[in-house]
């Protein structure tokens, strides 16, 4: 438990710190410019890192708000996924049938 | 065969049993029936195809999304277990705990807590494999939980000691190891070989405290210390503000002043960030 003097002295430098800040979209700008240069972003002397290359996984539909509520962006982009079992079935038809030609 | 729902149900079991070790169709249920007897009670043939072959396909493509999937939102894991030990992991884990949601993102919500229960598949590096689980969990959760939005000094400008709350998309992590670096380098990779022996073994313990949130629609990881970890996990717990202060340096010997100075600074930026929401 920390003294009644300390605690203030704590609680004064945390709401200064919050009242410091300008609004977040300081960072966006930032971040945004960074982003396309590669995977760390320094943001006040602090490591900040992206969890994914821009053109990796799901995630590089992020940005797109299409996978917002659909269920990610995995629907439809799995089915037969590296495997060549439809092949010469006519893709994944369940009826065996073959695609039309095009 | 009776109801709809009689039927939807018999197809789901059919569609969910695993596969063979050659990827087709088990030619019994898990009951002994005979699947090309089950198949054609609901499956017409037709001139091309069996009933047999044609619930067949829908059992793989199944287990080909789902594979795929798990694959896909773990490459950590993957890349720690090597692909034949997942392979193993993920038809184990999705037989016990198999898709129920409409959306695929949910497949891996409790794989952490299913390897709580199968320890035997977490390999020669157990807690390694257990802080990459987590955390690519928490990649996930941040990848799409909600944006409230963010305080503004307005609605501070009159509060002594008020209650913060963090974005929901904010996830915070106690790992014991640094698998940030290690799940960075992976996809790096972009494989799903194995982690070479020096590499996993070059991820020695190292207790991690770790933020995962998301900014501009991208997930990132803050490292972050000791003392930051807890303060935010006291607001997340909706301690009062001088409640989550208490618990930044105890036991610290660092003097008042840069106690203070700390406390400044990571507020500021984690207000700069866009972290706290209104209660």
């Amino acid at each position: 438990m920390k003294n009644p003097s300390m605690k203030s002295l704590l609680l004064t430098a945390a709401m200064t710190g919050l009242l410091s800040t300008a609004a977040p979209a300081a960072f966006s700008s930032t971040h945004a410019s960074t982003n396309s240069n590669g995977n760390s972003v320094t943001k006040s002397s602090t490591r900040l890192l992206l969890t994914a290359d821009g053109d990796t996984d799901k995630h590089s539909c992020k940005g797109k708000n299409d996978c917002k509520g659909k269920g990610g962006c995995k629907s439809g982009d799995n089915g037969c996924k590296g495997k060549n079992s439809c092949k010469g079935k006519g893709g994944c038809a369940t009826d065996g049938s073959k695609p039309k030609a095009a | 065969m009776s109801s709809l729902l009689e039927v939807q149900r018999r197809m789901a079991e059919a569609v969910m049993a695993p596969l063979t070790r050659q990827e087709g169709m088990r030619q019994r249920a898990a009951d002994g029936r005979p699947m090309a007897k089950e198949a054609a009670a609901y499956i017409k043939p037709n001139p091309r195809l069996e009933s047999f072959e044609r619930l067949e396909i829908y059992n793989r493509q199944y287990w080909f999304r789902v594979l795929d999937s798990l694959a896909e939102d773990f490459p950590g894991v993957q890349a720690i277990l090597g692909a034949p030990r997942f392979r193993e992991l993920s038809v184990r884990y999705i037989s016990d705990c198999p898709s129920t949601s409409f959306t695929l993102r949910n497949l891996g919500g409790k794989l952490s807590g299913w390897l709580e229960e199968h320890p035997e598949f977490l390999g020669a590096q157990p807690d390694l494999v257990r802080d990459m689980v987590r955390l690519e969990w928490a990649v996930i959760e941040a990848f799409d939980a909600a944006e409230r939005a963010p305080l503004s000094a307005e609605q501070l400008e009159n509060a002594e000691n008020p209650h913060l709350a963090l974005q929901p998309h904010v996830r915070l992590l106690e790992l014991s190891h640094p698998v940030d670096d290690l799940l960075l380098a992976v996809r790096k990779r972009k494989s799903a070989r194995k982690l070479p022996a020096r590499q996993l073994v070059q991820t020695g313990r190292q207790k991690t405290y770790l933020a995962v949130h998301r900014a501009d629609y991208s997930v990132h990881y803050k490292r972050l210390e000791a003392g930051e970890f807890h303060v935010l996990q006291e607001i997340h717990r909706a301690s009062p503000l001088s409640e989550a202060l208490e618990q930044a340096f105890a036991g610290s010997a660092l003097p008042e002043t840069e106690q203070a100075q700390k406390i400044q600074q990571w507020f500021a930026l984690w207000m700069s960030l866009g972290w706290f929401c209104q209660v």
